[in-house]
């Protein structure tokens, strides 16, 4: 098994019930924004042995959210109300994933966000999303 | 239960469930309701988000899920054992907060001309839809794949 994440990723300090159950989740701050990673391993994988949809769009959602939510200071409070994610190629088991963000805007109301996952390297997919602004708590 | 969803569950189960490492770490439950098949997302905090409610990941993979069984439903097993299945695009809206369990349930436009289409031509590219649902029937989200069904060549290596 390839080291759990390449040089540069940390654990991500930012967690919660879902990513525990997919994770663990790597960050990396740079001049990309927020750039998180996965090691895909068996659990991740779907009927054919490739890495599921789901993990890739459960990527997507979370660098775009965090990356469109950390635009604003303090962060704006965000929630997911659409996400179309395009599957460029596949990816299996033991691959790096990772995605990076470009936040068109967060405004009072809406984000909006676009995504590109790689797989070793190698684009997997893209993906775009629009955010609702939550209550501030 | 009609007799042809009781034939249909234990393969949908079968290859979806047991056969799907994702689905099953997900806790993904396919049960009929109301003589329809459904994907049962279960109220467990794992798939929660920072709200309390489900995830934006766990509805996408309980709607997959959902159209892989529309899938199945229409063309049969066989086919879908026989060829190869591609999700090219993925729209999901997320219309309400989702607290507690989620059933997802998938559907083809028009299966039966899209079957006729694939039996003749060998690959076909459609639009399969799931609704999300939470138990008490409000709807939560939808959303659209297209997936892309190629028969593939038994004497290809």
């Amino acid at each position: 098994m390839p080291d759990a994440a390449p040089p540069g990723f940390t654990p991500s300090e930012r967690t919660g019930p879902f990513i525990d159950l997919i994770g663990p989740l790597h960050a990396l701050t740079d001049d990309r924004g927020i750039v998180l990673g996965l090691r895909a391993d068996q659990r991740h994988t779907n009927a054919r042995g490739f890495v599921h949809g789901a993990v890739i769009a459960a990527l997507c959602d979370l660098t775009l959210g965090r990356n469109a939510a950390m635009r604003t200071d303090p962060p704006t409070p965000l929630v997911t109300t659409t996400l179309t994610t395009d599957f460029i190629g596949a990816a299996q088991a033991g691959a790096w994933l990772e995605a990076t963000a470009t936040v068109q805007r967060t405004g009072r109301r809406l984000a909006f966000a676009q995504a590109v996952i790689t797989a070793d390297g190698r684009t997997v997919a893209q993906a775009s999303a629009v955010f609702a602004v939550t209550k501030q708590e | 239960m009609p007799a042809a969803i009781a034939d249909l569950m234990p393969i949908l189960r079968q290859v979806l469930i047991d056969g799907t490492p994702l689905h099953r770490h997900l806790s993904l439950q396919i049960v009929d309701q109301d003589g329809q098949v459904a994907v049962r997302l279960p109220d467990a905090p794992s798939t929660k988000n920072h709200l309390g409610t489900q995830g934006a990941p766990a509805l996408f993979a309980a709607g997959d899920c959902a159209c892989a069984t529309a899938v199945i439903a229409a063309f049969g097993i066989e086919r879908v054992r026989t060829s190869r299945a591609v999700v090219g695009e993925a729209h999901t809206r997320f219309r309400r907060p989702a607290p507690g369990a989620v059933l997802a349930r998938g559907s083809i436009v028009n299966a039966r001309a899209a079957v006729a289409t694939f039996d003749a031509d060998g690959r076909i590219a459609m639009d399969v839809t799931a609704e999300l649902s939470a138990e008490d029937g409000d709807a939560v989200g939808d959303m659209s794949l297209t997936w892309h069904l190629t028969r593939v060549d038994p004497t290809d290596a």
